[in-house]
């Protein structure tokens, strides 16, 4: 129950602030006061000046409403490919073994190596990020999906919908699809999580957010050769970072014992 | 069993050669200039692309890959210009044992950690060790990659904040390699504990445990002779899939310490469009991945009793 | 559970045992930012190349010094005969390549056909273009004919391209070169390092250092960690000036600040609209703080230009003044120039620091002047291929960093699409003070600043580059203070 309390509230606090973000910030982060850079903590600058003088608090603002962003998006796709191949292999049959295909060529590729690829096609953006975290949830999605379908598949209540005269693609989506609501749920809870840490990954060695895109990753690229003399322009970053996806996994986590009639 | 794995896994080899080639090909950048240069004359550029097999239909520049590439012949880097396979293994020499060692290190946390945590669930020690736990998880490892050079490199200089002197020099290289394993291998660490400790709890409330606990032994002894052997079965897979990412997510980590490894050749490839480097780069870890899932699918298949007697 | 403890982390201790710092040796250790992607300068045309083996593996006939002026090489001397045409050149007799062949006049004759050759690989070979024949008059005599005179012709010899190469090694250069230098190949790691050895049979003066080995840092930070720890005696090029104080307050660094011949511009394609219209281009330009832009990318190291000339050649003018910062008056001038209000140019911008620091700031500048533009970061492929190959871009930011340059503009197909033939008589007539004036007049692109050469030494080291006339680290003048 803490977990859910703690994990809501930052999760809660994320999507205000990257909301917020989007129409009012502190500092406005497309100016730039390069006499003003490297300030410290101030009254207007509570974090702070970064190298161009721009407001680190309004950077990481800006940041998290990137982050969230990428991490929903990569994840409504991941989860729609997936869910969808998750029904059908329930059917069983082929439409089992293209989802096990599917899922064994996204699994030969690590993580980074998807982005590398598609950054070789496409060019380095937010766009490839997007599509290389996605890709690689879809077999996180599509394996559940799968097993609970098919063990919902056996159940009282789908076969007198099957008695019904009711096609298997109807049943999947009017009694199949709503009953696996709450699980895919705390599923795409934890999945964002580690898409953030994955976006800022990718805007970290170049092939994610490119400027002015304001990134927690891409402020964490900057700060490499600021760090000895300005750590604060690392550490600030890193920890929104490591509180976002603390916040999203604690929520899931919090949302599963909830959830789960077991425990 | 074991034909119908090995055919899926040739399946699965080729069905990523095909994807990896057709992104390759619809890449934009022209590698000749690239070589040539600004100044590049016409006629020589046009040379270089015919050298290079730039030119000819798709399907037969395919196929003519990856036939090179199953004789071993990875192609000649457009960039460094030399044959990639040796690439490869010059850096396969400094990638695997990063893999090794932050593997070794995780479990050298995770094992410990999930024991004590598992033989008193709910108590302080479960709590403290899920805490640490989590905050493993949550700390991105490029960014414990930095805070220990911040204190261990730049603060307290006692390690080197990045690159790797080679084998030549093993002390050294271990040396290096030091705050790269500890980056890599914690957060690691951090995931394996908690399935590690879930699967613990799950093995320790069944049969033999009861019985274990009957012949007198203590619930540490039950814990570490007979839980933890049967408990590491359902996690191998996903120990498999943590090697496969930190061989290949160890190019972020790579990037902090500037080590010359697998993940940082490909990377640099991408960005100067040496596109022959990064097609074999990319299938050899495909290889790699697969065959160690498959060799993992295998293995807990003979581990498992209870697998091995369904089969049977 | 000892046992168990003792498994896990015995290997730990083992690798604690044996790891020591390492030792100091007795060897020189340069910091450089790109791998060379092969070591041979004549096939291709990566600066990366002649910074490692520049001088210091492979020689000329001539060499151009820190000063960038021409010094006598594998040519001793010469005679400049018929009237600039025919050049005679006397070799150094004892000159051996590194794999025990003597240097003659026939190898050199060999090394420059090959420039010159059809289908050659050499990617300066218009330099080169005026040589009608060379011939080997005797074994250490060389002569070579020129159509036409040519003032800069013994500059263009002492470029790495037209260094001497032994015709049996031609094949294997690229990874196992072999030249006259005072260095020999010793061993290449890649992604690492390459190190040369002292060449004992060295014709001239023999260098200080026993070994000399190049190390591989890309990136600024990394360069950073290598200096303070002592893994590089040296940087000639550090790439991250905003530590440079930091370098500095611990006393144990020299840092020289120096130039590059990299003239940097902000290029505005001329064949677009509205660029065409020079208020367009002059608006921009004096929409632009050169001062803050050389302050915040490159933290104040850098020397503000106003034409494509670099300010250490003795015709430099100084012309910075032509287009003063005034976003008044860019304003003004893009009315004036009736500039449609959703004109959104494409701001390409190649991988470097100075591109990619200095593109956001300059975006930042000209939104305050009422000109949005999108950044769109691009590789070095991508640039030569869309930008310098077929022109496809709006701005970039680049450095040209070739000596002597200025000739860029009056190529037919520059990218900038700027054609003007008052500039080629000028260039043609050798008035190089009205070449200058004639492309910041017409605003031919937006003049930034010199990329500085910022180097960053141990302070026991001493006779390294401070500018770099061309693009190498020679190492051959290395020495140091109070050596034990």
């Amino acid at each position: 129950m803490m977990r859910l309390i703690f994990g809501g509230f930052i999760v809660i606090g994320l999507l205000a602030l990257a909301a917020l973000s989007l129409v009012w910030s502190p500092h406005d982060v497309t100016v730039f006061n390069i006499p003003g850079r490297f300030s410290g903590s101030s009254q207007s600058h509570w974090l702070g000046t970064d190298q161009y003088g721009r407001d680190v608090l309004s950077m990481i603002l800006n940041g998290a409403a990137t982050a969230v962003f990428v991490a929903i998006a990569a994840i409504a796709i991941g989860m729609t490919i997936g869910v969808a191949l998750g029904l059908a292999a329930a059917l069983g049959g082929w439409k089992d073994s293209v989802l096990t295909r599917v899922n064994d060529v996204i699994f030969s590729f690590p993580g980074v190596l998807v982005a590398v690829l598609l950054t070789a096609s496409l060019g380095p953006g937010l766009l490839t990020a997007v599509l290389a975290i996605g890709v690689f949830n879809i077999p996180v999605f599509g394996q559940l999906t799968r097993s609970a379908a098919r063990s919902l598949w056996q159940r009282d209540f789908i076969l007198s919908a099957r008695a019904v005269g009711k096609g298997p693609w109807r049943i999947s989506f009017d009694h199949i699809l709503p009953n696996l609501i709450s699980l895919i749920a705390v599923q795409a809870s934890i999945q964002i999580s580690l898409a953030i840490a994955a976006e800022a990954a990718l805007s970290y060695i170049g092939l994610g957010a490119q400027p002015p895109t304001a990134s927690w990753g891409r402020m964490l690229a900057e700060s490499q050769t600021l760090f000895a003399f300005r750590p604060a322009l690392m550490i600030y970053p890193g920890a929104a970072i490591a509180l976002a996806v603390l916040g999203f996994s604690l929520l899931g986590d919090g949302l599963r014992t909830l959830l789960d009639p077991a425990k | 069993m074991f034909w119908r794995r090995a055919a899926s896994f040739a399946g699965t080899v080729i069905a990523a050669s095909i994807l990896i080639f057709i992104a390759t090909e619809i890449a934009p950048g022209d590698a000749a200039r690239f070589m040539m240069g600004v100044e590049a004359d016409p006629v020589a550029l046009e040379a270089l692309r015919q050298d290079l097999g730039l030119n000819g239909p798709p399907v037969e520049r395919y196929l003519r890959w990856i036939f090179a590439f199953l004789r071993g012949d990875l192609g000649i880097s457009y960039t460094y210009r030399v044959p990639v396979s040796d690439l490869v293994l010059e850096r396969l020499a400094l990638s695997l044992p990063l893999a090794f060692g932050a593997m070794l290190l995780s479990a050298a946390i995770a094992v410990p950690g999930a024991l004590l945590a598992a033989k008193n669930v709910g108590g302080v020690r479960d709590s403290a060790t899920s805490s640490a736990a989590y905050l493993g998880l949550a700390i991105p490892n490029f960014w414990l990659a930095m805070l220990l050079v911040l204190l261990f490199a730049v603060t307290l200089q006692l390690f080197p904040a990045g690159g790797f002197p080679g084998w030549s020099r093993p002390a050294e290289a271990i040396w290096a390699l030091v705050l790269p394993v500890i980056a890599l291998g914690v957060p690691q660490g951090a995931i394996l504990l908690r399935l590690l400790r879930a699967s613990l709890i799950d093995t320790a409330s069944q049969d033999f445990m009861r019985t274990a606990r009957a012949k007198g032994l203590t619930e540490w002894q039950a814990l570490r002779r007979h839980a933890l052997p049967n408990a590491l079965v359902p996690v191998l897979p996903i120990i498999g899939l943590q090697f496969a990412f930190l061989l290949g997510g160890a190019i972020v980590v790579e990037s902090v310490f500037y080590l010359p490894g697998l993940g940082r050749l490909v990377l640099q490839a991408v960005t100067q469009r040496d596109l022959i480097t990064v097609k074999a780069v990319v299938m050899v870890f495909v290889i790699i991945v697969t065959f160690l899932s498959f060799s993992i699918d295998i293995i807990s298949t003979w581990l498992d009793p209870r697998l091995r007697r369904q089969r049977l | 559970m000892r046992r168990f403890l003792t498994l896990f982390y015995l290997p730990w201790a083992l690798l604690w045992g044996c790891a020591e710092p390492p030792p100091e040796g007795e060897t020189l250790t340069i910091g450089v930012g790109l791998e060379p992607p092969n070591l041979d300068p004549t096939i291709g045309a990566a600066a990366a190349v002649d910074e490692v083996v520049y001088a210091n593996l492979f020689e000329g006939l001539t060499r151009i010094d820190r000063n960038g002026n021409v010094q006598p090489a594998l040519a001793m001397s010469w005679d400049v005969l018929d009237a600039g045409r025919l050049y005679r050149f006397r070799l150094v007799p004892n000159a051996v390549f590194h794999n025990g062949v003597p240097f003659t006049a026939d190898i050199a004759k060999q090394s420059l056909d090959r420039i010159t050759a059809p289908g050659s690989a050499n990617a300066q070979q218009q330099l080169f273009k005026g040589i009608t024949s060379v011939r080997a008059s005797s074994i250490h005599t060389l002569d070579i004919m020129l159509t036409a005179p040519d003032p800069e012709f013994l500059f263009k010899l002492g470029w790495g391209d037209a260094v001497m190469v032994e015709p049996s090694t031609l094949a294997s250069n690229a990874s196992q070169p072999v030249g006259t230098g005072p260095y020999r190949f010793a061993r290449w790691i890649t992604g690492t390092s390459i190190t040369l050895e002292r060449f004992e049979d060295y014709w001239g003066e023999r260098p200080a250092a026993q070994q000399v080995t190049f190390k591989f840092i890309s990136d600024a930070a990394g360069a950073y960690g290598a200096i303070m720890a002592g893994d590089v005696d040296g940087i000639s090029n550090f790439g991250a000036p905003e530590l440079l104080s930091v370098i500095e307050a611990t006393g144990r660094f020299t840092v020289t600040n120096g130039m590059t011949e990299g003239e940097t511009v902000l290029g505005l394609n001329m064949k677009r609209a509205p660029f065409d219209d020079i208020r367009v281009r002059k608006a921009i330009a004096m929409a632009i703080d050169r001062g803050a832009l050389i302050d915040g990318a490159l933290y104040g190291y850098g020397v503000p230009i106003g034409s494509f000339f670099s300010p250490l050649h003795p015709a430099y003018v100084d012309l910075t003044r032509a287009a003063p910062f005034d976003p008044a008056m860019a304003k003004q001038l893009l009315a004036q120039a009736n500039v449609p209000q959703d004109w959104l140019p494409v701001l390409k911008l190649p991988p470097t620091g100075y591109a990619r620091r200095g593109g956001e700031i300059i975006a930042a500048q000209l939104r305050q002047v009422g000109l949005d533009v999108t950044l769109e970061a691009i590789d070095w492929p991508q640039w030569l291929s869309t930008v310098l190959g077929q022109g496809d871009y709006d701005m970039t930011i680049v450095s040209h960093t070739e000596p002597m340059d200025i000739g860029f503009f009056a190529r037919p197909d520059n990218y900038f699409g700027y054609d003007s033939a008052a500039f080629r008589n000028q260039l043609e007539s050798g008035d190089l003070a009205a070449a200058q004036r004639q492309l910041a007049v017409d605003q031919a692109a937006v003049f930034l600043f010199q990329l500085p050469q910022v180097g960053v030494w141990r302070k026991e080291i001493t006779g390294q580059w401070q500018n770099a006339p061309i693009q190498a680290n020679d190492v051959t003048a290395i020495q140091w203070i109070g050596s034990s």
